[in-house]
């Protein structure tokens, strides 16, 4: 019995901040796109513009919430496992070496979600528990 | 000086200038991204001073003529086309390669096509892929020093940062754990001399380079190899005034949360000169906070060149051990300190023979970058 709260205990500890910041935001995407299920290692990608096309050969439009965001961070944090500021630094090389500009960002769930609604490639997350009105929300394994 | 307002002063608008294109209705795969036109630049200014030596155009007087500046705008009609150009502005305090450069200069212009998600060309004027830094050398909010480590990257003779010709680069699948980006490059460049005898502005021609990046499944690390040539025509190294080079050189970086560790060697022959030149460094940060970070780094190299009969060999052409502190304000606006304690052959005020044993001479810079 110690033994099983303890292992319990431990999930909780181990497992009990990424579940937090899971729960912060939800990924979304147009209501035309086919996609239903994405890795969180594709959404990483998808977000750093080293994947470019979904299956159908649209292009992928990311786009991010300003950094301020309390989603920004959670997405950040859970999906490239980094702060914001190490991601701003990456998109400063992109850059700056003249290879690739960072995704728009938006200032809100709603800047986000009409976005994405005009948007046939595009692809973004809002705040957990907003209604996702007119587009699809995406499951992450 | 006009210039230097003009470029100021577009550095602190570009941003309100900066458009958003509409969002398109609806894509096919080449339709252009939702933002064309894309407005960035940095800008890092510094006080610099020596101990009584100058050297690295900074006098024994101190500086504040001591920056870099620029602007890059991208234009992106399509997602597989884009033009990128660079306008720049430098100022190395004393330094006498200044009477030879622009206040405002072209750093680069090209267009570049993407073939695929993994492949891509460029054309025009281009920063060479080279090394860890080259391509971001100047943006001061990236780096943890005023500087590009000194041997390797040079400054203002003796390099270029640019290559005008074409490049293709080629990346592997970024899904597996081990990947690999490769580029070529081919064209030529024109850089600065500066020797006992002046200035002068020799054109390399038949450039061609090469390097290769592999990224290991360790999050972070990575290690490079990369080679060049080119024929030097103009140089005032040999009588005849033309000369070939070639460069052979590696890298290793690991980028952790926390700590940041980066080492290069290159080795340079010039060969109807004889030349020979060696380099390495090595540099490690760590981050104490979230905007804290703290630097140190060696940074030496070796020069070998014939004189009548013999070979004379300078241990320490520049040897220096730096010392910093990095607090950024944000990621984008970012304040350093750093001291160097060097010894070398590269003393502006009293000039060493070549192959005279290297003297010591101690600089601190202290300096803002800001990006956007």
């Amino acid at each position: 019995m110690t033994r099983r709260i303890l292992s319990l205990l431990l999930a909780l500890v181990l497992l009990g901040p990424a579940a937090g910041w899971a729960a912060d935001y939800q990924v979304i995407v147009n209501a035309n796109n086919p996609t239903d299920i994405l890795t969180r290692e594709q959404l990483g990608k998808m977000f750093l513009k080293k994947i470019v096309k979904w299956d159908t050969g649209t292009p992928i439009v990311p786009v991010d919430q300003v950094p301020i965001s309390p989603a920004r961070a959670a997405f950040t944090k859970i999906v490239h496992g980094k702060p914001v500021s190490a991601i701003a630094s990456y998109w400063q090389q992109q850059i700056f070496a003249g290879r690739e500009v960072p995704p728009a960002e938006k200032a809100g769930d709603a800047a986000v979600i009409a976005f994405v609604k005009a948007n046939p490639g595009a692809i973004g997350y809002i705040s957990a528990g907003v209604a996702a009105d007119g587009v699809k929300i995406l499951n992450i394994r | 000086m006009k210039n230097l307002a003009t470029l100021t002063l577009l550095l602190w608008t570009a941003p309100l200038m900066a458009q958003e294109a509409p969002p398109a209705p609806a894509a096919t795969p080449d339709e252009a991204p939702a933002e064309k036109f894309a407005i960035h630049g940095y800008l890092t200014q510094a006080f610099a001073d020596t101990d009584g030596e100058q050297i690295l155009g900074i006098p024994g007087t101190g500086t504040t003529d001591y920056r870099r500046a620029a602007v890059l705008l991208r234009f992106t009609p399509t997602a597989k086309d884009s033009l990128v150009v660079q306008l720049a502005h430098r100022r190395l305090g004393e330094s006498r390669s200044m009477t030879l450069e622009p206040d405002v200069k072209l750093d680069w212009a090209f267009y570049e096509r993407k073939l695929g998600q993994d492949t891509s060309i460029r054309v025009g004027r281009i920063p060479q892929p080279m090394g860890l830094l080259n391509e971001t050398r100047y943006v001061g909010t990236l780096l943890p020093f005023y500087r590009t480590p000194y041997n390797f990257y040079q400054e203002g003779s003796f390099t270029s940062e640019t290559v005008d010709g074409l490049a293709l680069r080629h990346s592997t699948s970024p899904a597996r754990s081990w990947s690999a980006e490769a580029s070529v490059y081919a064209g030529g460049f024109s850089m600065i001399e500066s020797t006992d005898n002046g200035l002068v502005k020799p054109r390399a021609e038949n450039m061609v380079g090469g390097q290769v990046w592999l990224n290991t499944p360790l999050s972070g690390l990575r290690f490079g190899v990369g080679a060049q040539r080119f024929d030097l025509r103009g140089t005032a190294i040999v009588s005849d005034q033309e000369d070939s080079w070639r460069n052979y050189y590696a890298s290793g970086e690991y980028v952790g949360s926390r700590v940041k560790l980066r080492s290069e060697y290159r080795k340079t022959r010039i060969q109807d000169a004889k030349v020979d030149f060696e380099t390495w460094y090595a540099y490690a940060g760590v981050n104490l906070t979230s905007r804290l970070a703290v630097h140190g780094q060696f940074d030496t190299s070796r020069l070998e060149f014939p004189s009548g009969s013999r070979r004379f060999e300078v241990p320490k052409y520049y040897e220096d051990w730096t010392a910093g502190l990095t607090f950024a304000v944000r990621a984008d606006v970012v304040l350093k300190g750093e001291y160097h304690w060097a010894e070398s052959q590269l003393l502006e005020t009293h000039v060493l023979p070549l192959g005279a044993p290297s003297r010591p001479v101690n600089y601190g810079i202290v300096s803002m970058s800001v990006s956007f």
